[in-house]
């Protein structure tokens, strides 16, 4: 059974969720909406950030966020964004400031994930941990030399669970460009990321 | 060996790209409470902003919300950060296209590190001396005065390069000698800002809107808070000695009952606790140690605390044995991190912390090497009343 506008309650209610009109509230609607968005928006947008930036830088960033959010609730436009790809939105542009620490931890990953294998020995280097040690500092200095866009797109997706219409409106690009840049980079992931190849089983490089 | 003609393989399978994307950072852990406080706070006043009318950008906000103490020093981190981004992607290889003519490099200091030796005995000396030392004696109706003066640099990124501006601001605060009761803190710009990055054209054309802009948003202000709680005293809210303050970035008497006394109990919360990465806990049981020392309300037993955890530090060096610092000679103990130097000023004779310094190490995308981005200086003294200068 469906409302005559052709969705159902629940639908209607999760829509709602989904894209308040935050403009419209009053001082007390305002608090109790802002304390929702957060107990829902704000620990997603965390762990997202702090994966980023570290958990401290995080944490500023995910309190601007929401201060500018509250700040600027009348320009939310219901019908141009859901609310995460909103809040995500503000998020991405305060982003921006801390692309230096990224990239050095980054680098500080692919360091670690460097020492860590090259003083290991033939037996271990071939075993699961030490591979996938190994893959992850590849992949850190991978995500390095990306551009910021494309950056985004691929991590928006593997870390933030966003999809392509939601990144699109973080972003401010057509779903299909998400789509075409996030099957782009993992290309370009999957050829050329490892730079440095492992080992082979008798010890030596290719 | 690879043959370079041979076509593009795939050498990684989607299973263990997603696998790579699942396990990177994927230990990289936080909390809410302060972002939450702080969300708190503004709702409780229904929406009044607590970020600054001059920061109606997304993108230009070189104040964290939070970081009240850092509040004028944080200029050159902010924006440096801003410029960072902006001018890692000028050129076609992310790294700056323009450098600073001779000309204009003259005026930025020169790194003044000599060898570096292991700072553990400096600091453990240092430990010994600053409670050999003590405390200014405060006495009931007196007043700490701690004076921290400030040098940011604020780095500007653009097509054509980046401008760099050098701005001094100093923080007075008197602090009640009972500490729950009304501090007072004053903030003044020192002197003109001085461009030290960039070529004459540049700044002509660029630097005056520039400093217009980063010197209007840190007008000279007086602000009164009980427990010194500025933060939320200058942003509409309503000052409080603990909840929703953290000590690290306000410290007072009550907050800092939260901090260990014990050296190794102390870097592990300097360090943000069991969640920290292990790549940055050196760095920010630093950064913590500087936030704190630098309040200028760290009692002596505290400091010593403080001296002896960064004791411990494995990469943590003298830098400089005779840092020249603000007319106090001081020895400088840093901590390198990929492209930048932090590094605390303390004096050899009686272990006092005189101030902190940030240059920028080779391999900076924005500065360069040995460039100063950060260098203060703290004073304390007693007075008799509050607005009183020693």
């Amino acid at each position: 059974m469906t409302s005559p506008a052709g969705a159902s309650p629940v639908q209607s209610a999760a829509g709602e969720l989904d894209r308040p009109n935050l403009a419209a509230l009053t001082d007390t609607a305002l608090t109790e909406r802002f304390g929702r968005l957060f107990a829902e928006h704000a620990p997603g947008l965390q762990r997202y950030l702090a994966r980023r930036v570290g958990a401290a830088t995080a944490e500023d960033i995910v309190a601007e966020t929401f201060l500018a959010a509250l700040r600027r609730r009348a320009s939310y436009d219901p019908d141009r964004a859901g609310i995460r790809a909103w809040l995500y939105g503000i998020a991405g542009n305060l982003l921006k400031q801390h692309e230096r620490t990224e990239m050095r931890r980054l680098r500080a990953t692919a360091r670690l994930a460097a020492g860590r294998t090259t003083g290991t020995d033939h037996a271990d280097a071939v075993g699961d941990r030490v591979d996938a040690a190994y893959r992850v500092g590849q992949l850190a200095t991978a995500l390095s030399q990306l551009s910021p866009g494309d950056r985004d797109v691929l991590l928006l997706t593997s870390w933030a669970g966003l999809d392509a219409t939601e990144i699109g409106q973080v972003l401010r690009i057509p779903p299909g460009t998400v789509r075409s840049r996030l099957h782009r980079v993992r290309r370009w992931l999957r050829r050329e990321c490892p730079t440095t190849t492992l080992p082979d089983e008798d010890g030596t490089d290719d | 060996m690879t043959d370079r003609t041979e076509p593009m393989r795939a050498l990684w399978t989607d299973d263990e790209l997603d696998r790579a994307l699942d396990a990177l950072h994927a230990d990289e852990t936080g909390q809410l409470a302060t972002a939450r406080a702080t969300m708190d706070d503004a709702l409780a006043h229904q929406g009044v902003p607590m970020l600054t009318a001059s920061r109606d950008r997304d993108t230009a906000a070189p104040r964290p919300p939070r970081r009240r103490r850092r509040l004028y020093a944080s200029i050159a981190a902010g924006v440096a950060a801003v410029a960072a981004a902006a001018v890692a992607f000028t050129g076609p290889f992310g790294q700056p296209q323009h450098q600073p003519p001779r000309h204009q490099r003259a005026a930025v200091p020169d790194r003044t590190t000599v060898a570096t030796v292991p700072g553990g005995s400096t600091m453990r000396a240092a430990a010994a001396r600053t409670l050999r030392f003590g405390d200014p004696k405060v006495g009931p109706g007196q007043y700490l005065y701690v004076k921290d003066v400030a040098q940011s640099l604020a780095v500007y990124g653009g097509d054509s390069g980046p401008l760099g501006l050098r701005i001094t601001g100093q923080t007075e605060k008197w602090v009640p000698y009972d500490q729950s009761g009304t501090w007072v803190q004053h903030y003044e710009q020192v002197g003109k800002p001085k461009w030290v990055i960039g070529t004459r054209a540049q700044i002509a054309k660029r630097g005056a809107k520039l400093e217009r802009e980063l010197t209007g948003s840190h007008p000279p202000s007086w602000a009164e808070a009980i427990c010194g709680d500025f933060y939320h005293a200058m942003n509409g809210g309503t000052p409080r000695c603990v909840d929703g303050n953290e000590v690290r970035k306000q410290p007072n008497t009550q907050l800092l009952k939260q901090v260990p006394r014990d050296p190794k109990a102390y870097l592990r919360w300097a360090a943000g606790g069991a969640t920290a990465h292990p790549d940055d806990v050196e760095r920010e049981a630093m950064q913590t140690s500087s936030m704190l020392l630098s309040s200028g309300v760290i009692p002596a037993a505290l400091r010593a605390t403080i001296y002896r955890a960064l004791a411990t530090l494995p990469d943590l060096k003298v830098t400089e044995r005779v840092a020249n610092f603000n007319g106090k000679r001081g020895t400088a103990l840093g901590l390198d991190s990929v492209d930048r130097r932090q590094e605390l000023i303390i004096d050899p004779d009686t272990g006092q912390y005189l101030g902190a310094r940030s240059s920028a190490l080779a391999g900076n995308d924005v500065l360069p090497s040995g460039t100063v981005d950060y260098f203060d200086a703290l004073t304390v003294a007693v007075v008799d009343r509050p607005r009183q200068r020693p």
